[in-house]
């Protein structure tokens, strides 16, 4: 059941590009992408504990090195990705040095503090980053595939290019989840000070699990600033910090596909609503507090839990 | 022989307040002992200085020859010396196995294993298994530790300490809290353990009774000072024990 339902959602994936409109295609690219963005995040939220209020940071330095790489340089995609990545990594490695020397809300003000730092640089830097302006008018890399060079202009060959990494995130998370890496930081969210007494060096793999929440956010970046042909410091407002935020939750962050489905919900909310009202925020709010209320696993989360407690009475 | 632990004049102070006060003692290799104390004597702190979960005020604690005192908790716990919590600590939401692999892949160096799948770490999951067997849990593997009764908790906290293969291991009040009949359940586990494993041990209880079946040498601490030392019979002919403890109880 559950398989089949897996199998029907990814033949849709790849199918309904050749049949859709303009306009769903390039709005499923961009859930794509914010899902990459919120999976990253909840790596480090529901998976290991840390609520991150300036995950956002690693997200822009991603984008923002991609496009001063396509500005300057004449690299392909693929080099382009990997140096932006790279960008997040170290970044992340320094800032989730500092960051996860504290837990819980300490964590979390740290978090935001440095999210503020990285977002008036690239605010005020304006000789390299454009200031508020953001870059762009810059020419889209090239892809190398194998022997033949392909433009990522179309937007069903973003759109697959996007479908790639979003899997392959997938992938290589329920991987990460699976191995004793991913028991040992579900084993620090459960209970911290018991992992320490067990002989883990709980900050050093809250450090470990930051840098890999970074490097993928650092990738959605690169993803989005080709998406969207501009990066702008709105990529690193503290309220982009709070979309992975919101749609984890929305989602259920104690499932693996939550923040999936937190996106997608998020993104047909906002569309939806933005047609009636301006206000949207306020819109989400008020959909936003009766699910944690109520439903504390969110939209995923509270419908395994159902599905589990019939088959539990049958 | 060898002490395994030996504590040198170890102060513990809290501001003005001080609960372990210029602490002296030695634990020998392969020996199975216990520090006593009424409530608030300090035997839990004890335990947090020794473990870094506190850092101490003064004084030094040697474990195995090594100079361990301030140390970090998870380097305290490698180096052999694990301990259990008198208020169950454990993994709630993790399986009964998983409570148990985790100490036993971090001891192997498995943790950063990112390519490696949990189900095929065979070994340790035996050895899971046989510290499960060890506890009377091997029925409960998969069953959520919240799920369980107050003295299978209790015994999966002993499980845990045990997974970290240690040296040594402290036990606080593995009683706390339960019944007569878990009680007596726990008191075999721990004599078992203790036959099977050799490891040293050593238990903090208020419960007279549970020490005198256990221990062959008893610590008694008293307002944070090292009260007295012996075998079960000198500290029960101990007047100033009996003192302490008000006349009554030391001849449960
Ligand atoms: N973190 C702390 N801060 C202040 N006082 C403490 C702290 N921990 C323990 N104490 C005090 O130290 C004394 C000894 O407590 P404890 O070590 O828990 O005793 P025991 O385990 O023998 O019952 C008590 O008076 C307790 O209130
Ligand atoms: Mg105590």
């Amino acid at each position: 059941m559950r398989k089949a339902l897996a199998a029907l959602l990814l033949v849709s994936l790849f199918v309904f590009p050749f049949f859709s409109e303009m306009f769903v295609l390039l709005f499923a690219t961009e859930i794509l992408i914010f899902s990459i963005f919120a999976l990253s995040f909840n790596l480090l939220f529901g998976c290991t504990g840390l609520l991150s209020f300036g995950h956002a940071a690693f997200f822009g330095i991603g984008g923002y090195t991609a496009v001063l790489l396509a500005y300057h340089t004449h690299m392909g995609f693929i080099p382009i990705l990997l140096l932006s990545a790279v960008a997040a990594f170290f970044s992340a490695c320094i800032i989730g040095f500092f960051c996860v020397r504290r837990d819980e809300i300490y964590f979390a003000m740290l978090t935001l503090g440095f999210g503020m730092m990285v977002f008036t640089v690239v605010h005020q830097w304006r000789s390299l980053t454009g200031g508020s302006d953001g870059l762009s008018g810059f020419s889209l890399p090239e892809l190398s595939l194998l022997f033949a060079k392909v433009s990522i202009s179309p937007p069903k060959t973003f759109y697959f290019l996007t479908l790639f990494f979003f899997l392959a995130t997938l992938l290589f998370l329920k991987r990460l989840l699976d191995s004793p890496f991913g028991l040992i930081i579900r084993s620090i969210r459960e209970n911290p000070e018991r992992s320490a007494f067990i002989g883990v060096n709980v900050s050093f793999y809250r450090w470990v699990s930051f840098v890999i929440a970074g490097t993928l956010a650092g990738v959605a970046g690169v993803l989005f600033v080709f998406y969207d042909r501009m990066a702008s410091p709105s990529m690193v407002h503290w309220t982009m910090s709070a979309r992975p935020v919101l749609m984890s939750i929305l989602g259920g962050a104690r499932s693996f596909l939550g923040p999936v489905i937190g996106a997608v919900v998020f993104y047909i909310l906002e569309y939806i609503v933005t047609q009636f009202t301006e206000n949207w925020m306020i819109f989400l709010g008020c959909i936003l507090v009766p699910i944690v209320i109520f439903f504390p696993d969110g939209i995923l989360g509270s419908l395994e839990k159902w599905i589990a407690k019939r088959r539990g009475r049958k | 022989m060898t002490p395994i632990l030996k504590v040198e004049k170890l102060t513990k102070c809290f501001g003005d307040f001080c609960a372990v006060k210029n602490v002296s003692l030695e634990v020998m290799k392969e020996e199975i002992v216990a520090l006593i104390g009424p409530n608030g004597a300090g035997k839990t702190t004890f335990y947090n200085v020794l473990t870094g979960r506190y850092k101490a005020t003064s004084g030094r604690v040697i474990f195995c020859g090594k100079d361990i005192t301030n140390l970090s908790p998870h380097r305290i716990v490698r180096l052999g010396l694990s301990r259990s919590f008198q208020i169950t600590n454990i993994f709630l939401e993790n399986t009964v196995l998983e409570n148990l692999l985790a100490p036993i892949l971090i001891r192997e160096g498995l943790g950063l294993a990112f390519l490696k799948k949990l189900h095929k770490c065979e070994k340790q999951i035996q050895e899971a298994h046989r510290i499960l067997e060890l506890i009377g849990l091997s029925d409960k593997a998969d069953v959520p530790a919240s799920l369980l009764a107050y003295g299978d908790k209790r015994a999966v906290e002993i499980g845990i300490v045990l997974a970290a293969k240690p040296k040594m291991v402290l036990l606080d009040e593995p009683t706390a809290g339960m019944t007569p009949v878990e009680t007596d359940k726990m008191i075999s586990l721990i004599k078992k353990l203790f036959e099977e494993t050799k490891i040293t041990f050593l238990i903090t209880e208020h419960d007279m009774k549970v020490v005198f079946s256990i221990a062959k040498r008893i610590f008694v601490l008293h307002q944070g000072e090292l009260l007295a030392q012996g075998t079960p019979e000198e500290i029960r002919a101990n007047p100033k024990v009996r003192e302490a403890y008000l006349g009554g109880s030391v001849d449960a």
